[in-house]
């Protein structure tokens, strides 16, 4: 019975935060009338899905690069100019390999990406989308990959 | 003393007096004429040195050039610049990019102004870099004009009038004649002297799909090309069937229409009825949705 009742009461709630998720997508996908500041090391979008309230949705970016000890903010995620859109743009060099962990909030509900990144842009196909904030075992795990493919 | 005036005899006037009167209230008033030349001059002299100063420091409509060997120089709007089978040349875009113009190229500065800066490419091969508000830098050729939405591309232009862009970052449109070619980062187009900008394909696509383009755009390719390309298309290639759509027969826009959801289900956003309807602000909404698989 406290079993049912906390499956009752729990999956609401699961199924209200699974709403809310992050798309990611080539920095073409902010548009073509958008006048943003033009980002000659533009990686990729991301666009907020099913947020209620925009204006107090925030996200963040840190970068982990292979075989590198620099890591955090070396990723800026900024405003594209239209609502729920965001373009992550690179400052460190871009040789190597590393992988981007995009945390989002919206209200009170978490969403995340993990964005493997190579030199010549970041790889679609490898993008991981989370209905909570990756950990740095993630974007390790997701590191380890990279190096191995 | 009014009793004094009282008694005083009245008489009358010489007419010379009025006639003298009516004299001095026709002539005009003779201070301001001395005034007026004075400060006129003064007007004149102030206007004269504002021009004068003007033309000596407006700002320039020009570019500046560094050759290949380091030389540097200025090309001005109307003038040609051509480069030798061995020679290139940096061409700095007022403060907003460069355009380098390689070997066997000739460009001439159309425009240099803060509103429009515009190079004709009458052969050769250009890169362009620019980072500027949409549609500041243009970009005429013999059968295309290439307005930059975004940062980076090269383009190249034959003496028949027949070139090609490939975008590398941002957005470049291809306008000629009322033809629209929108080209993002990863993808090129070709254009052709009689028909203007083509189809738009990303570079991965099948070499199948990037022939059936050009037989369907230039050659006549009609239904074996367009077959071709449908069969051919993948997720990405959504960006050529976007632009099939509006451009194949109208029979033939339901079978584009299928092949584009079969790819990428149509979102909800979007009309299917309103995008058979080629809808002009449907069709944008579905190509910025697209855009995310691009």
């Amino acid at each position: 019975m406290v079993k049912l009742f906390a499956i009752l009461t729990i999956l609401p709630v699961a199924a209200l935060a699974a709403d809310f998720s992050l798309t990611i997508g080539p920095p073409v996908a902010v548009g073509t009338d958008t006048k943003v500041v033009k980002k000659v090391a533009a990686l990729f979008a991301v666009r907020l899905e099913q947020c209620a309230d925009l204006s107090k949705a925030q996200v963040t970016a840190s970068t982990m690069i292979a075989g590198n000890a620099q890591s955090g903010s070396v990723v800026m995620i900024e405003p594209a100019g239209k609502p729920g859109i965001y373009l992550a743009s690179q400052n460190f060099d871009g040789r190597g390999n590393a992988v981007v962990t995009v945390t989002a909030t919206c209200g009170g509900q978490e969403a995340g990406a993990i964005v493997p990144v190579v030199p010549a842009g970041y790889l679609r196909d490898s993008v991981q989308t989370f209905s909570r904030a990756p950990t740095r075992a993630d974007a390790q795990a997701a590191l380890a990959k990279l190096q191995g493919r | 003393m009014s009793d004094e005036l009282k008694d005083l005899p009245l008489v009358k006037a010489p007419d010379a007096i009025w006639a003298r009167i009516e004299a001095e209230l026709d002539r005009p008033s003779q201070s301001p004429r001395r005034f007026l030349p004075g400060f006129a001059w003064a007007c004149a002299f102030a206007a004269m040195l504002i021009i004068g100063l003007y033309v000596l420091y407006r700002p320039k409509a020009e570019w500046d050039v560094v050759r290949a060997d380091g030389s540097k120089g200025k090309i001005a709007v109307g003038d040609w610049l051509e480069t030798g089978a061995a020679s290139k040349a940096v061409l700095t875009v007022g403060d907003i990019g460069t355009v380098e113009v390689h070997p066997n190229t000739r460009v001439r500065l159309e425009a240099a102004k803060p509103g429009e800066q515009r190079l004709k490419l009458a052969r050769g091969d250009i890169s362009a870099t620019v980072t500027a508000p949409p549609r500041l830098f243009i970009v005429d050729t013999p059968a295309s004009t290439a307005f930059d939405l975004g940062c980076a591309y090269t383009m190249h232009a034959d003496e028949d009038g027949n070139g090609l862009l490939r975008v590398t970052l941002g957005w470049v449109s291809l306008e000629w004649a009322g033809r629209e070619s929108l080209v993002p980062a990863g993808a090129s187009c070709r254009t052709h002297a009689k028909v203007g900008p083509g189809t738009p394909y990303f570079d991965d696509a099948s070499q199948a799909l990037q022939d059936a383009l050009k037989q369907f755009d230039f050659e006549n390719g009609g239904e074996p090309a367009l077959e071709m390309a449908l069969s051919e298309s993948r997720v990405r290639d959504t960006l050529t069937l976007w632009h099939l759509l509006s451009r194949v027969a109208p029979v033939d826009r339901q079978r584009v229409f299928q092949r584009m959801v079969q790819l990428v289900p149509l979102p909800q956003s979007v009309s299917a009825d309103k995008a058979l309807q080629l809808d002009p602000e449907t069709l944008k909404l579905w190509r910025e949705e697209l855009a995310w698989k691009w």
